[in-house]
């Protein structure tokens, strides 16, 4: 309503004027009837008396104008805000520990939630994103989470499947791509993909077209499909590059189309090509090669559950029929029922591996927060409290308790606001900080900056802040009596122990408990993880991915003789100990090759319960190179070539399993390989060497190694050994592989100490976030605990000083102090106990070689907390102490 | 004064006020005055929840205030009825009216 809004707003804009126009109503009446009872014969005092007493309270009624006029909230408000102002200004101590306190707490969570909300809760970038899934499957027999699947068996599931609108394909990882003839040789990381992997992702193109279902044809024309940033950076947005011609590892690729901005899947890919089957780098049609997922979009109301028993069914059907037509030798390592269709959501194949560390981070800085709240709730009830006087004073006078309850609130909002403000500030420092921290591989990352979404978050966190600190003092001026308050008079403000000041600080030791004993089990199992051995020497070693183009040389002998020289080349260089090439190197990530393999005396149905094996084809001096253990036997020589019989070396672990108990050397074992004269021929062992971990720190494998000198095999890391720092050899090396093949961009060396380092960075970036906020936890309960025993301490100086007067000895007084504190701190323990107790399983899947309650940490964490507790007594006790009598009964 | 005086019930003082509004413009005192004469002083109007009740109707925008000079020569300020006041007087009056018929009409069959 019009008049509503306009005697609002006038009462808010011309208070001075609304104010002196009350006044005048009231007096003018208040005049009128003095003169109407003076009329009736009354004296003029006596009838001042009786209009008053007929009127009412002058200043109540005053103030139910205001409120009739319906300004009162917004006027008061600013009222009360300007009066907690002038309040804050008086006390700057308080306030500045307030402040910091607030800061610290919002700043913390805003940050990590700015980094969380880019990585984790914002929905992917792609229409209806909860119906996208990777299908992998299971081996059930072996202990492996997921192993990738066949080119045909892709094939099966995409033509057969009832549930998925379309089903794509491609390998699990990218492959690298050499653009040539465009200046300097430039490397490229790309996927393949099946045609339809466009229409699953549900995106159009920015130019040109995505892959039309005739690219991935046997014969098609090689196209290529460029991302944005490809585009922007190698390109400079050409706007006539759809058309053109790139060639890609020695083979011409025309461009059909550009991706949008915001398209990057699979994460890093810069380009996408068709993936042909029988063409390129891998011949895709054998049945026996794992090396493909599938990405499917689920039909509309198709729960997971119903398109996982689909494809289960689809797949025995598939193994079945599969084993029929297997030659003899496949025949009898493969079980058609020891599979099972894994389906992952896709954002969780995405954000998985970071999930369980950032929500673990999310959670430790909203218990910082609650502490913070609890703090700040403390020192506000210690004003509230000083207060008392006052707040009768004005019970008295007529305001009613709502308005001092909103007095008190505008003290915790104007604080979360301010504080509030300073943490978004923090946040913007420490958002980028926190990036530049973070492991690179994290996807989304980059993104991370302080939005509108993550200010809403600040504003609701300072909102909740005000709400939970401003709870207490509220509670408190409810239970105010007016009377006693007042007849209690001055002298005796202390109000001995306060009741929900304890609560507070019980539940902010309560709460750094959990936070620091979180924080201590993952600094275990970081150690732990560290300690881990790695089965090889990282320090002095290089490592370069080293490969040569498929086109120049086509098969394993021409590999041979690629690699033959550059070993030569490499291993001539000053400085060089030794060198050596592998398959994959150490620590390379959760994906890899894996084989099945049969040992000489089992039968085929032992076969089938073997774990796969971890193939690594090697060079003469890889072990040497890397420093892994030899154990028994010998390791390769140049002399374990083609046409000899094959050899092999195994790791402990895979001696142990095999051959328990019994001499490894000269036992035999087979394994399914490609294009190989050794496939599926009894190799023998000739040594055993330690278990080193290829894939990830936190489990080994079971490894077996080849001469790559048998077989056909492409290896794509080159170790170098170095006799002294290794950064100084670097240049030298990527010169030296450069100079195999001066088409190919020059190729990254990195030293094995820093591959190690980053297998740690997750770990290590949890642990230390998290451990940083435990200490701010930390700090901030001990600032809670010192500020209750500190008020003590002043409140009871009288006490004090009286009982030294009589005679009270200093431990009688330490007792008393102490008494509180640590049984408060011992209070809060107890309970902290119990809640990391049911809460430190969420960490779970974070932890390595440490048990989510394990004792020690408890234990140590325990004693940790109650020696900064005792050190948080200490200074009010020294206060205490000191009490002169005789001042203190004169205090006040 | 009487020697029975009765509490105003709940809500029926804003009635009263547009009532005695309707007559003509008038200033507080007077209204307090003109309620308490003609319920020949039965009805107990504690004046200090006039004002209050002023104020809320004048947000209503059921009256309006201006200022004038009283009959004694004093600056006053003086509430009339709006047009909406006239039709919220109307409605009241009329729920007021079936209230109190009803009720009579129970206690008297009763």
């Amino acid at each position: 309503m019009l008049s509503d809004l306009l005697v609002r707003l006038r009462a808010l804009f011309r208070r001075n004027t609304v104010e002196r126009e009350l006044d005048e109503e009231l007096r003018f009446h208040l005049d009128q009837e003095v003169a109407a009872y003076v009329k009736t014969g009354l004296t003029q005092e006596e009838a001042l008396r009786r209009a008053r007493m007929t009127f009412g309270g002058l200043d109540q009624v005053k103030e139910e104008c205001r409120e009739a006029r319906g300004v009162w909230l917004l006027e008061t408000a600013v009222q009360d805000l300007r009066y907690s102002l002038r309040g804050m200004r008086r006390r700057p101590g308080f306030t500045a520990v307030a402040l910091f306190t607030l800061a610290t707490g919002i700043g913390g969570a805003t940050a990590i939630f700015g980094i969380a909300d880019a990585v984790i809760l914002r929905p992917l970038p792609f229409p209806e994103p909860d119906r996208l899934v990777l299908l992998w499957q299971r081996d059930l027999k072996a202990n492996q989470p997921v192993v990738a699947i066949s080119y045909p068996a892709y094939k099966d599931w995409r033509d057969q499947n009832r549930v998925f609108e379309e089903l794509a394909g491609m390998p699990e990882i990218n492959w690298g791509w050499t653009l040539t003839g465009r200046g300097e040789p430039v490397e490229l990381v790309g996927r393949l993909v099946t045609a339809n992997f466009f229409a699953v992702m549900g995106q159009q193109p920015l130019l040109g077209r995505t892959l039309a279902p005739e690219d991935d044809r046997i014969g098609a024309t090689p196209v290529v499909v460029l991302s944005h940033a490809l585009w922007r950076d190698q390109f400079s947005q050409d706007p006539a590059i759809v058309g053109q011609t790139l060639v890609l590892n020695g083979q011409s690729h025309t461009v059909v189309g550009v991706m949008p901005k915001g398209f990057a899947y699979p994460p890093r890919a810069q380009l996408w090509m068709p993936l042909v089957p029988g063409a390129g780098a891998t011949t895709v049609e054998s049945g026996g090669l794992q090396w493909m997922i599938a990405l499917g979009r689920v039909k509309p109301k198709v729960s997971l559950d119903i398109a996982r028993e689909d494809m289960n069914t689809l797949l025995g059907r598939y193994l079945r029929d599969l084993v029929e037509r297997l030659p003899p030798q496949f025949k009898d390592v493969l079980d058609p029922e020891g599979y099972a269709v894994v389906i992952t959501p896709l954002s969780d194949a995405l954000f998985g591996p970071t999930r369980p560390a950032l929500l673990a981070l999310l959670g430790a800085v909203v218990l910082v927060l609650l502490i913070a709240c609890a703090n700040v709730a403390g020192l506000l009830l210690v004003r509230t409290t000083e207060r008392r006087q006052e707040m009768a004073v004005r019970l008295a006078l007529g305001a009613s308790p709502g308005r001092l309850a909103r007095g008190l609130f505008s003290d915790s909002l104007l604080l979360a606001v301010l504080g509030g403000s300073t943490g978004l500030l923090a946040a913007k420092i420490g958002v980028p900080l926190l990036v530049r921290l973070s492991p690179e591989d994290v996807p989304r990352l980059q993104d991370a900056t302080v939005d509108i979404r993550v200010f809403a978050f600040a504003l609701v966190a300072s909102g909740a802040t005000a709400v939970l600190s401003g709870l207490a003092p509220m509670l408190v001026v409810r239970k105010t009596s007016l009377d006693k308050t007042l007849r209690q008079g001055s002298r005796s403000v202390a109000p001995g122990r306060s009741r929900p000041r304890s609560a507070l600080v019980v539940s902010e030791v309560a709460i750094a408990l959990v936070l620091l004993v979180g924080a201590g089990l993952l600094a275990r199992s970081f150690v732990a993880l560290r300690r881990v051995p790695l089965g090889f020497q990282p320090e002095h070693v290089l490592s370069v991915n080293a490969y040569a183009l498929e086109a120049r040389y086509p098969d394993a002998h021409h590999w041979r003789v690629f690699y033959q020289e550059l070993l030569r080349r490499v291993q001539a260089l000053p400085g060089v100990e030794s060198a050596a090439t592998v398959s994959v190197r150490p620590l390379s990530g959760p994906t890899g090759w894996d084989f099945p393999f049969t040992v000489e005396g089992q039968s085929e149905a032992e076969a089938r319960r073997n774990p796969a094996v971890n193939l690594e084809a090697v060079s003469a001096g890889y072990f040497r190179t890397t420093g892994i253990a030899v154990k028994r036997g010998r390791v390769f020589t140049e002399a374990d070539v083609e046409g000899q019989p094959g050899v092999v070396v195994v790791s402990e672990s895979l001696a142990r399993r095999s051959w328990p108990g019994q001499d490894p050397i000269g036992k035999r074992l087979k394994v399914p390989q490609w294009k190989s004269p050794y496939s599926n021929v009894w190799l023998s062992v000739v040594g055993v060497v330690g278990d080193a971990h290829y894939r990830e720190l936190q489990a080994s494998r079971l490894d077996l190694y080849m001469s790559y000198l048998q077989g056909d095999h492409r290896t794509g890391s080159l170790m170098v050994r170095t006799r002294q720092e290794p950064t100084a050899l670097a240049g030298a090396v990527r010169e030296a592989v450069w100079s195999m093949d001066r088409d190919k961009a020059p190729p990254a060396v990195t030293t094995m100490t820093s591959v190690v380092s980053e297998a740690l960075a997750m770990p290590r970036f949890a642990t230390g976030v998290f451990g940083a906020f435990a200490l701010v936890g930390l700090l901030l309960a001990a600032l809670g605990l010192y500020g209750l025993l500190a008020y003590l301490v002043t409140s009871r100086t009288r006490e004090i000083g009286l009982r030294m007067a009589v005679g009270a000895l200093p431990r009688d007084l330490q007792y008393l102090v102490l008494r509180e504190g640590l049984g408060l701190t011992v209070g809060g323990l107890a309970l902290g106990l119990l809640a990391a107790l049911a809460s430190t399983r969420l960490l779970e899947s974070l932890l390595y070689g440490v048990r989510a309650t394990d004792a020690l940490t408890f234990a140590a964490v325990a004693v940790v907390l109650l020696a900064v507790a005792v050190l948080a007594c200490s200074l009010p006790l020294r206060r205490a102490l000191g009490v002169d009598p005789v001042a203190a009964l004169r205090h006040e | 004064m009487a020697e029975e005086q009765l509490d105003l019930p709940q809500g029926t003082l804003d009635l009263l006020i547009l009532k005695t509004v309707a007559l003509g413009p008038q200033h507080g005192w007077a209204i307090s005055e003109r309620i308490q004469q003609i319920s020949s002083a039965v009805l107990r109007v504690q004046q200090g929840s006039l004002y209050p009740a002023l104020h809320r109707l004048e947000r209503r925008g059921w009256i309006k205030a201006h200022w004038g000079t009283s009959e004694n020569n004093r600056r006053a300020k003086f509430y009339e009825l709006t047009r909406a006041g006239r039709k919220q007087l109307e409605l009241e009056m009329d729920a007021w009216l079936k209230l109190t018929a009803a009720v009579s009409q129970v206690l008297d069959m009763v």
